[in-house]
């Protein structure tokens, strides 16, 4: 059933909702995804597309509308899993210097290779990490949010985030391939 | 394979590497959505209506583009039109004559993910009952059968609490649709030259025309061969000889409208008495 109140009936409301909240949802897919970008952007279009024809069965705040969002994106990365398994194995985008905010200190130029070619590796594996923990470290590192924020979405208490998302990075770290691989 | 020279990084450096990953939409992909039904401004900018907007996202569209962009612009413009003139009782010009017989159409070829719409089978997915439930208020039927015609598939349209039927037969299509009047108007861009005939329909006054858009090969061709996401400027002409007829009429609260797509037998006063037998 539609709910009472829906907040996001006319276009204009849908448009702030798709202005505030695009480049978050695109970066969550990138995350989940893996790439490549076009795909990436696709499911993110698709996201919204969904969203805009299920928009009169959603009611609640600003903050419930992005957690729907992402709901709606997770069901469709997962579906495009199922779909695509074979190229899941297959490489990813040469990875764009402009997609990254490097931290505030100076690398020099062998760093930055170093820097780039870790995140190479950081991402092949997690891309084969489960839905489930690539999307805590999605949240909490690509998209910037706190414990509780994440706690809140996946109504999980934050000790229990906060021990998961402990035990992805020393998995990650404790798996890492030796350079010789 | 891994890279080499990429050590073992420390927890830190893991969230370091990931926090530093900031990508953002490229611009190819807002210009692909600046057309997104959600955008205003995107209908303004076409003179066109949401409704074709959704239209013209459809695979199906870029399938079967030709046939359902000429439907689609004949029967479905969708605008807030406040100031429509009101011609005589109870009657607006929801057929507008354009400002010439050609018309510009300015599309973005659609992407195959994109929404399933006008002239999918999904679209007409509705039974009579499950369309008058979810539009929630009483349909009105008509005879179609006395004129060999089966029915095919209701769609209701939510943005315009609009039920259209569908009925064909071996070469036409008609629809028949009951829109209740909300705050929003909607109304038909027809060709300058188009004659719009006011009829009597079930006491009130109706319009009728036949015609419709068609579009010029050389766009036809341009829309075939177009990648998905470019931005295109389609080209069509009023053409009187088109095999597209419609009738609309205004009545308690409610705009009906039927319209028959294909070689028809069906005449404007055959599309009258479908209209004074509607129950």
């Amino acid at each position: 059933m539609p709910g009472i109140f829906a907040p996001l009936l006319e276009p204009e409301a849908f448009s702030q909702l798709y202005e505030r909240n695009n480049v978050l949802v695109f970066r969550y897919i990138f995350g989940l995804h893996g790439g490549p970008v076009e795909d990436v952007e696709d499911l993110t279009a698709e996201t919204f597309f969904k969203a805009w024809k299920a928009r009169r069965r959603f009611s609640g705040s600003d903050v419930a509308a992005t957690g729907w969002l992402l709901h709606i994106a997770r069901n469709l990365v997962i579906d495009r899993y199922r779909r695509e398994q074979v190229r899941q194995e297959q490489s990813i985008d040469e990875l764009q210097s402009d997609w990254f905010e490097l931290p505030d200190r100076a690398f020099s130029p062998e760093q930055l290779v170093e820097f780039q070619q870790q995140f190479n590796v950081l991402w092949k594996m997690i891309r084969r990490l489960p839905v489930e923990q690539k999307e805590l470290l999605v949240l909490r590192y690509i998209l910037g949010w706190k414990v509780n924020q994440i706690a809140v979405l996946l109504e999980m208490p934050e000790n229990t985030i906060s021990v998961k998302l402990r035990r992805i990075l020393e998995q990650v770290r404790d798996n890492w391939p030796d350079d010789q691989e | 394979m891994v890279e080499k020279h990429a050590p073992k990084p420390e927890i830190e450096d893991i969230e370091e590497l990931l926090s530093s990953f900031r990508p953002d939409l490229r611009r190819r992909f807002h210009q692909r959505l600046q057309f997104a039904p959600w955008e205003k401004d995107a209908v303004q900018r076409w003179h066109l209506p949401t409704r074709l907007a959704d239209t013209l996202h459809s695979r199906i569209w870029q399938t079967a583009a030709v046939g359902i962009l000429l439907l689609a612009l004949v029967i479905i413009t969708l605008s807030a039109v406040p100031d429509l003139p009101v011609m005589a009782q109870n009657l607006l010009r929801y057929l507008r004559p354009a400002s010439s017989d050609q018309i510009a159409v300015p599309v973005r070829v659609p992407y195959p993910e994109e929404a399933d719409y006008f002239g999918s089978p999904q679209y007409f997915s509705l039974n009579l009952e499950q369309a008058e439930s979810k539009a929630g208020f009483v349909l009105s039927k008509i005879p179609a059968g006395e004129f060999d015609m089966s029915f095919s598939g209701a769609h209701y349209d939510d943005d315009l609490h609009r039920v259209v039927s569908r009925y064909t037969d071996d070469k036409f299509t008609l629809y028949y649709s009951q829109r209740k009047l909300i705050d929003i108007e909607e109304y038909s861009q027809i060709g300058a030259s188009a004659p719009v005939q006011i009829v009597s329909v079930r006491g009130f006054d109706g319009e009728f025309v036949s015609g419709g858009w068609k579009m010029e090969a050389e766009s036809e061709l341009l829309l075939a061969t177009s990648s998905p996401g470019t931005q295109i400027n389609l080209a069509a002409y009023w053409d009187v000889t088109l095999p597209q007829q419609i009738l609309r009429w205004q009545e308690g609260g409610f705009l009906y409208e039927i319209l028959t797509v294909g070689d028809s037998n069906l005449k404007k006063d055959d599309l009258i008495f479908l209209a004074e037998s509607v129950k």
